[in-house]
């Protein structure tokens, strides 16, 4: 029995959908009992979703983040472990609506194009390196997707702010701030915890790569576009300590970096440079 | 993840807020440094430029260009000096930082859109010959190793180190503004350092090879010229491991140019239900053979109803193998020997005196026509391929060609023989009754004497039938074995030489498991062997839209595509040779002495006397070898510094920091 048949999959998407869609109007009408019962189905899809991919681990006998097939059930299961997180710190019930969409997004394709079969592990991958590396990226990536719907929801909130000045309304329902200052705050935190990975997740690569190849830096196309995507936040990062850059500049800022971070993961083989690439998905 | 709080207490611009005062006027913008950035650059690349031409110029002619270079510089260093308060001001700003970043990433971005250091004729392909030129002479095939890239990452080193000064980054708070930033300087350094005084090259080897040198390549992978390890390298052994075989049944669909694209893929198990492929197909499997064998087995019956055998073991230099021979039945009943023992023939009944004489005796080998007249005549005639012959009836033979082993190639459209062997033997004819007209062909064949190929026979004209008469030589060295009598005969040139028992007459041969059986048939015995997944067979019913069930019977190794209606394919066969290792065993020799071992794998280099030896390359066609990239790298410690200052700082700078923050201002 194959961990990662179509019913399981299927199974995630809808209750991802689900989430989305209860999730949605709740928010907007601040329904309580709405928010609720999206968290709920958002709850129980992660651990569908997390029970997946142990049961995929298991059945390879490796880690399950090798294809891109494979990285689109595992980012997912991100998204929806730094949400889950989020909402239990900060009630960040905003989150809900936008890490089920990425989320239906990725088991989408997953059911699209699903892995004929299983790939085993090439001697170039069979490292202590592999899984803190990917895990770190993927961590990462799935907070900066967090800092981009936060600054989004902040950028929303602003234009709120201007055009009615609620009084005590808060931007929508579900818990989190109630300016667009404080949405800004969240968005900038997620994307440092973003950043902090991400230059953890780069570092290992880098070392990972001394050990595999002898090189730690090759220009190889997915190493440039995770140094351009690193060089977008930290452009962020010193555009946000600049004068009139702290509100609504630095979320514009934030939602264009995450374009550098959808092309590092999904645009590389569009590349002409692609060719010789090692980390290429195929 | 920072709290909103910690936030609040962070000052909104570190730098501007702690900045040293300096007496200046320069307020930084983007646009005035992005100039900056500009001017900076093409200076550097300038200073480049001058520097790499006096290298190379000839000793004699460098004085005037180096005279003017040092002028030069020392202009440009006059005119920074007297405005230093607006360059360090313009340096260690935050705008600046953003276009350096800025122009770091689009670098970056381009070296990613351009292929890098491919071959000349490629960008031309690419890219036509008028940019790849262009491009080629602004180094854009290797951009990040261009003056240009050097030069950026000059500037921002330049920088990285003036920033923590006006920040004071040494307090306390700040260190991690410190580790972050000269991190990434340390790391450069460590990379300056590995290119300085660094080496890499690859190091080739076949078992039971040694090495004390390798071959130093560049970028390209151009070899360039030997360099001494010091030591030596000996390669005990190289060994491609795989992932164990494992068998499947694919469905391939054709894509576009001739492109099969698997599109399923399971396991092969025995299963009631069916397995649906798609498009209405559908299959299962029901009989999964992991081992499976095809045997021909001796089963003994009564007396007259099977026929005689010999049978045993025959040994030579490369191991063993059966051997069965029947009595009286052609080709079956002798087996070659090896060396010049000549044959080993088995028969029930001892020859005859009279057959033993005919043995001896020589034989050509003749062909014969059987002629029948349209009158009823008839008449043999012993024919040569080439030869004429005129008929009793009037008309002409001429016999063409004789084919001992005969083919008809449907290529050429031809008749072919396959071997000198009378296999078949044939001969092709044509019967004519005068020379004006040429007489259609036909073949006759000894072993169908009944069909004619090419023309028939004329209404009218005669019926020819071909016999074949194999000729006889008698055989120089031939063991015969008697059934009957258990008795083996030793001819030569057909004269018996030896008579003796069977129980020692076939010592010298090198035959065991010597074995006569009086009465039995051969009977082909299938089935599984073991669990052992060595010959797979499975039995599967296919079904379709269009067909109705079909029983099949697939071997994964000798895979035949079952095609759908569809037009895809479902294959049972042999998933290919996945490596899982690559693995060189090598000893460390030093001053004649053996001093380590080590097995050298892909993620497991191999450390010694500062040379790292790295798994990179095998040859399908030579098991024995193995490529190694030898890397020197005294900067390596120095970029993990780097890399641990990097890290540590950015996270210093967003949990530390605040933390100490809100410790001082008591919250």
């Amino acid at each position: 029995m194959n961990a990662l048949q179509h019913p399981w999959v299927v199974a995630i998407a809808v209750l991802y959908a689900l989430a989305l869609i209860v999730s949605v109007p709740a928010l907007i009408r601040r329904a309580r009992r709405g928010i609720l019962v999206a968290l709920c189905l958002f709850g129980l899809a992660f651990a569908l979703n997390t029970t997946l991919i142990v049961a995929r681990w298991t059945e390879a006998g490796r880690p399950p983040f090798k294809t891109l097939f494979e990285t689109m059930i595992f980012y997912p299961w991100c998204t929806g472990l730094v949400t889950l997180t989020l909402i239990a710190l900060r009630r960040l019930m905003v989150l809900i609506p936008f890490a089920s969409a990425v989320s239906v997004m990725g088991l989408a394709y997953a059911l699209i194009r699903p892995d004929v079969e299983l790939v085993l592990m090439p001697p170039a991958l069979q490292s202590a390196w592999f899984v803190p590396h990917v895990v770190t990226y993927f961590m990462s990536y799935a907070a900066l997707f967090a800092s981009f719907a936060l600054a989004m929801v902040a950028l929303y909130a602003e234009r709120r702010e201007g055009r009615l000045a609620l009084a005590g309304g808060g931007t929508v329902g579900g818990g989190g701030p109630r300016n667009a200052a404080g949405w800004q705050a969240h968005a900038h935190g997620a994307a440092i915890f973003g950043v902090i990975t991400l230059t953890a997740g780069l570092v290992m690569g880098a070392v990972w790569g001394k050990y595999a190849w002898g090189d730690y830096w090759g220009w190889d196309p997915k190493e440039s576009w995770a140094l351009v995507t690193w060089l977008a936040y930290v452009i962020y990062l010193h555009l946000r300590l600049m004068d009139g850059w702290h509100g609504r500049r630095a979320m514009v800022v934030l939602v264009c970096s995450f374009a550098a971070v959808v092309f590092t993961y999904l645009g590389m083989s569009m590349l002409p440079t692609a060719d010789g690439s090692l980390h290429v998905y195929q | 993840m920072t709290h909103p709080v910690q936030e609040a207490c962070l000052p909104a611009t570190p730098s501007q807020s702690t900045a040293r005062p300096l007496p200046s006027t320069f307020r930084p913008s983007f646009i005035s440094c992005t100039l900056l950035l500009v001017m900076l650059w093409a200076l550097a690349i300038a200073g480049g430029r001058v520097g790499r031409a006096v290298a190379v110029a000839p000793a004699g002619e460098a004085m005037l260009p180096v005279g003017i270079a040092i002028a030069l510089g020392a202009l440009v260093v006059a005119v920074c000096w007297s405005m230093r308060r607006t360059l360090y001001l313009a340096l260690t700003s935050l705008h600046f930082s953003v276009v350096l970043l800025g122009a770091l990433m689009l670098g970056t971005v381009a070296g990613t859109l351009l292929v890098q250091n491919a071959a000349a004729e490629e960008y031309a392909l690419r890219y036509g010959e008028a940019f790849a030129g262009l491009a080629l002479s602004m180094g854009l095939n290797d951009i990040f190793h261009t003056l240009g890239f050097n030069a950026l990452l000059g500037i921002l080193i330049l920088s990285l180190l003036l920033v923590p000064v006006r920040n004071r980054a040494w307090q306390l708070p700040r260190w991690g503004h410190l580790g972050s930033h000269l991190g990434i300087v340390v790391i450069l350094f460590g990379g300056i350092i590995g290119n300085l005084s660094g080496a890499k090259g690859v190091l080739e080897m076949r078992e039971g090879d040694t090495a004390d040198r390798f071959t130093l390549t560049n970028r390209q992978r151009a070899r360039l010229g030997p360099e001494t390890l010091g030591f030596s390298l000996v390669l005990d052994d190289f060994a491609i491991d795989y992932y164990d075989a494992i068998y499947r049944l694919h469905v391939y669909t054709p894509r576009a140019e001739d492109r099969w694209e698997m599109t399923g893929s399971w396991e092969p198990e025995v299963d009631e239900d069916w397995t649906p492929i798609g498009n209405g197909a559908k299959f299962r499997v029901t009989q999964v053979m992991p081992d499976y064998r095809s045997d021909q087995v001796l089963r003994e019956v009564a007396s007259g109803q099977g026929a005689a055998w010999f049978t045993a073991t025959m040994e030579h230099d490369h191991g063993a193998h059966d051997v069965r021979l029947q009595a009286g039945a052609p080709q079956r009943d002798l087996v070659t020997l090896h060396g010049d023992a000549g044959v080993l023939r088995f028969a029930w009944d001892a020859p005859s005196p009279a057959e033993l004489d005919a043995a001896a005796e020589f034989h050509p080998v003749r062909h014969l026509l059987d002629v029948t007249a349209a009158d009823g005549a008839t008449q043999t005639l012993e024919v040569e391929p080439g030869g004429r012959y005129e008929l009793a009836s009037g008309e002409r033979v001429d016999v063409h060609e004789y084919f001992p082993h005969f083919s008809y190639d449907m290529e050429t459209r031809s008749g072919i023989s396959l071997s000198d062997q009378p296999v078949n033997p044939t001969i092709r004819v044509s019967v004519s009754t005068d020379d004006t007209v040429e007489p259609p062909k036909q073949w006759l064949f000894a072993k169908f004497p009944d069909q004619v190929m090419g023309a028939g026979p004329d209404a009218g004209g005669p019926t020819l039938r071909y016999r074949f008469e194999a000729g006889h030589a008698p055989l120089p060295r031939e063991v015969l074995v008697v059934g009957s009598t258990r008795e083996v005969l030793r001819l030569t040139d057909g004269r018996l030489l030896a008579r003796a028992p069977l129980d020692d007459g076939l010592h010298d041969l090198d035959l065991a498991d010597i074995r006569v059986v009086a009465s039995a048939v051969e009977e082909t015995v299938t089935g599984n062997r073991s669990d052992e997944w060595n010959n797979p067979v499975i039995h599967l019913e296919l079904a379709d839209g269009a067909h109705e069930a079909g029983s099949h019977v697939l071997a994964a190794n000798e895979p035949v595509p079952l095609r759908l209606a569809d037009g895809s394919a479902l294959v049972f066969e042999r998933r290919g040779d996945d490596v899982r290792s690559y693995a060189s065993t090598v000893g460390v020799v030093e001053n004649g002495q053996r001093v380590a071992s080590h097995v050298i794998r892909v993620n497991e280099p191999l450390h010694w006397a500062g040379f790292k030896f790295y798994q990179s390359n095998y040859r399908k066609d030579d098991p024995t070898w193995t490529g190694l990239q030898v890397v020197k790298d005294p900067g390596l410690p120095v970029v993990y510094i780097g890399f641990l200052m990097l890290a540590l700082g950015l996270t210093w700078v967003y949990t530390v920091r605040p933390w100490l923050l809100k410790r001082r201002l008591g919250l």
